[in-house]
């Protein structure tokens, strides 16, 4: 799912040991370089923007607010973060992570060719990139035009992003957090729909509960009309929409929780078989499972009833660090769900004029079996 | 200026470089100060990546993704056909197909913000393509619309009462990230839609910097750039407040940086070039003796346009020799680093007008204090 993107970040993002310890981060980058040597890979870039940056929190803890930036990996030695911004923006850039080399991204190619110089990586190296999908065209052109004057750059996403998917121990903790945040959330939401407010009071509600419980991050889409799909708030009107589709998602410490909501005062037909499909679907969770098997009992739960098209594309994906993690259920051909996983898992009815719904949950395989983490 | 008036105004530059075929690309990202070429020729903010073709004849297509924004995108497709899509590569195909066009004809905006995944699948449908013609298409038409002005001045006011807002609210001990928040959530509970709301603190501020965890304390000098969108249409004014009583300094430095901006506002009027905003505000400067702090790496720019659709005319800098035209927007902010204070906020937003320029916020800066 695509939620809007915000201008600039403003939640609480600074660095917290007490609840991402280094020696998580230094286990991470243990994992990292060891896929590193596994390639034979001197050396790894790893990219964020503003608008996903999992790997670079992931290794780091780095969020990038202001534009791109870039975790300059060495297989031995210390990580340099090179941020966007000026000089003069470093002291808070460098609150954002427990690396302490962090310098301005002023000329990347300049900067990426002086420190694969300063690593000694001499000609024939291989170095490896991570995050670079979402990379923008112009810094793309830097990174090949630094690399390719040493050795070539090969793509690590599919080994490094597998590393993301296992969720630690202390990982568990922030998302379940996350999920208690949504819980709060998603109460504010039907409350303030019940009380009769327009939906853009409603999102409001639900946004500043979820802040004042901790959240880092909230966003929202909701209908603009009675039992239409939820849609970014275009302008400040407030229409009083029944039933109320609506996607949460909230972040804390980094890790992302999401829920699907339909309020609704006399539900139709569509509500009951989103809930019952999603029943289905969560059935049928279990280590290997893939969107197939998911989707196979939940589907005739909803004749006669389309399934919604937010749901068409993907019925799911693994969620984390970033809201959309692979694998995407439904879309990625090889997708199946893993033991240690988080996944948002989805399901909706589409009927006759605003008879709409949708509903969702987020589980976890560990080897007791599955755990509902939402609705908690 | 209207929006048909806008579309005009790029199909005679089309026509003039030889273009048939003009892609507007977008990332899904609206920002204060960076073009936006699909809400410049459409008005529609894309959730992802989305593009408009706009062929030569007028006629044009909005092609958006995700597919699951395909209702919003048909209540804002204006003129224009439009498809949603979780394909955009397929979809992109299929119209270049349709287009018939040649690689020559074809200009390609905003294709640096891509990811550049997609941009080579672009490049490599249309080899050849121009590049180029950035430039063209936001000089073909700099001035803002009435309906764009009409949201350029609700969005000050937001930003107005959010200043309102920072100076009930910000307290020593509280987080800056917390009062960030908190002005956030008010702006948009009185329409906002988007905020590049850069706010800290510090006795001694190097430079405005995204909130931190960082409480709040006495004798701190806290900046801000309060940057609401509404619909769309960011507007940013820039303060400075002290928490507690300002030092004697203080207030004589940031006096000296408000005549500077007013130094700045008060030289626009149509038909002259922006360096001579930006030099007169550095004069200003000069004289009382900064020279040194008006050039990097402590100055880059007094001000910038604001988007989210075209950033015209540019920023405010010794550099840019944009002609300023009527119903231009942009904000003057001498935003000075000074070697006894510390970086010092004031900027307002302005409309360029026949006989000069009006400031879109009414209440305009003074050095706020927050009384302990």
């Amino acid at each position: 799912m695509r939620m809007k993107n915000t201008a600039l970040l403003t939640g609480p993002y600074d660095w917290d040991p007490a609840l991402l310890p280094l020696a998580e981060f230094e286990a991470r980058l243990l994992d990292v370089r060891r896929v590193l040597t596994e390639h034979g890979a001197t050396a790894l870039l790893v990219h964020g923007n503003s608008i996903e940056h999992g790997a670079l929190a992931y290794l780091t803890g780095f969020v990038p607010k202001l534009g791109p930036a870039f975790a300059l990996v060495p297989r031995e030695g210390p990580i340099r973060i090179l941020a966007s911004g000026g000089a003069g923006m470093m002291s808070s850039a460098k609150l954002l992570t427990w690396v302490k080399d962090v310098r301005p991204l002023s000329n990347l190619q300049n900067a990426l060719s002086e420190w694969l110089a300063e690593i000694s990586c001499g000609r024939g190296a291989v170095i490896g990139l991570w995050g670079g999908n979402i990379m923008a065209q112009r810094p793309y052109r830097a990174v090949v035009a630094a690399t390719q004057l040493v050795g070539k750059l090969i793509q690590l996403d599919e080994h490094l992003d597998a590393l993301r998917q296992r969720k630690s121990t202390r990982e568990m903790k922030l998302v379940r957090e996350a999920c208690r945040i949504l819980t709060v959330a998603a109460e504010a939401f039907e409350r303030a729909s019940d009380e009769g407010l327009g939906a853009r009071s409603v999102a409001l509600a639900a946004e500043r509960a979820a802040f004042a419980a901790g959240a880092q991050d909230v966003r929202m889409l909701a209908s603009a009309r009675e039992g239409g799909p939820p849609l970014p708030f275009d302008g400040p009107a407030e229409i009083r929409v029944a039933p109320l589709l609506a996607s949460l998602a909230v972040r804390f410490s980094g890790y992302w929780a999401e829920g699907l909501v339909t309020v609704a005062a006399s539900p139709g037909g569509a509500l009951a078989r989103a809930q019952g499909g999603l029943k289905a679907m969560l059935r049928q969770v279990r280590a290997g499972a893939s969107a197939d098997d998911i989707i196979h009992g939940a589907a005739p739960l909803l004749t006669p009833y389309n399934s919604h098209p937010l749901v068409r594309g993907a019925i799911g994906n693994s969620i984390g660090l970033s809201f959309e993690e692979s694998p995407v259920l439904g879309r990625d051909e090889k997708a199946a769900l893993e033991e240690g996983g988080v996944y948002t898992l989805r399901c909706g009815a589409m009927g006759e004029g605003s008879d709409n719904a949708i509903a969702s949950a987020m589980v976890t395989l560990s080897s007791a079996g599955v755990e509902i983490l939402w609705p908690c | 200026m209207e929006f048909d008036a806008r579309i005009d105004a790029v199909l005679r530059r089309m026509a003039r470089g030889g273009i048939d075929l003009l892609i507007a690309c977008c990332n899904g990202l609206q920002m204060p100060d960076r073009p936006d070429p699909v809400v410049h020729l459409s008005g529609y903010r894309s959730l992802g990546e989305s593009f408009v073709f706009l062929r030569r004849d007028g006629v044009s297509k909005l092609i958006v993704s995700p597919a699951a924004d395909a209702e919003r995108a048909e209540t804002w497709k204006g003129p224009h056909s439009c498809v949603a899509t979780d394909d955009l590569v397929g979809a992109l195909t299929r119209e270049f197909a349709r287009c018939k066009t040649t690689a020559e004809s074809v200009a390609i905006v905003g294709l640096d913000a891509l990811p550049h995944i997609l941009a080579e699948r672009l490049l490599a449908i249309h080899e050849g393509a121009n590049l180029s013609f950035d430039a063209a298409f936001y000089d073909a038409n700099g001035r803002k619309t009435s309906a764009e002005i009409a949201r350029a001045r609700r969005a000050a006011e937001i930003a107005e009462q959010g200043l309102v807002r920072l100076l009930e609210l910000a307290r020593p001990g509280m987080r800056e990230c917390d009062l960030a928040v908190e002005l956030n959530l008010h702006m948009k509970s009185l329409g906002a839609d988007d905020n590049f709301l850069m706010l800290c603190a510090s006795p001694h501020n190097p430079a405005v910097m995204p909130s931190s965890n960082r409480k709040i304390e006495r004798g701190d000098i806290l900046i801000a750039e309060l940057t609401p969108s509404y619909e769309g249409q960011f507007v940013q004014i820039c303060r400075t407040v002290s928490v507690g009583a300002p030092r004697a300094e203080l207030q004589e430095k940031y006096d000296l940086v408000l005549r500077a901006m007013w130094a700045g506002i008060e030289s626009i009027r149509p038909g002259i070039p922006m360096s001579q905003v930006c030099a007169a505000i550095d004069g200003v400067l000069q004289e009382a003796g900064h020279a040194e702090y008006c050039r990097p790496p402590h100055m880059r720019r007094r001000g910038h346009g604001l988007g989210c659709g075209s950033v015209s005319p540019g920023d405010v800098a010794i550099d840019n020799n944009t002609i300023l035209e009527e119903d231009m927007i942009f904000v003057v902010h001498p935003n000075q680093y000074l070697p006894e204070t510390g970086y010092l906020m004031c900027g307002e937003p302005v409309r360029v007008r026949a006989m000069g320029a009006e400031t879109l916020s009414k209440k305009t800066a003074a050095l706020g204090i927050i009384a302990m």
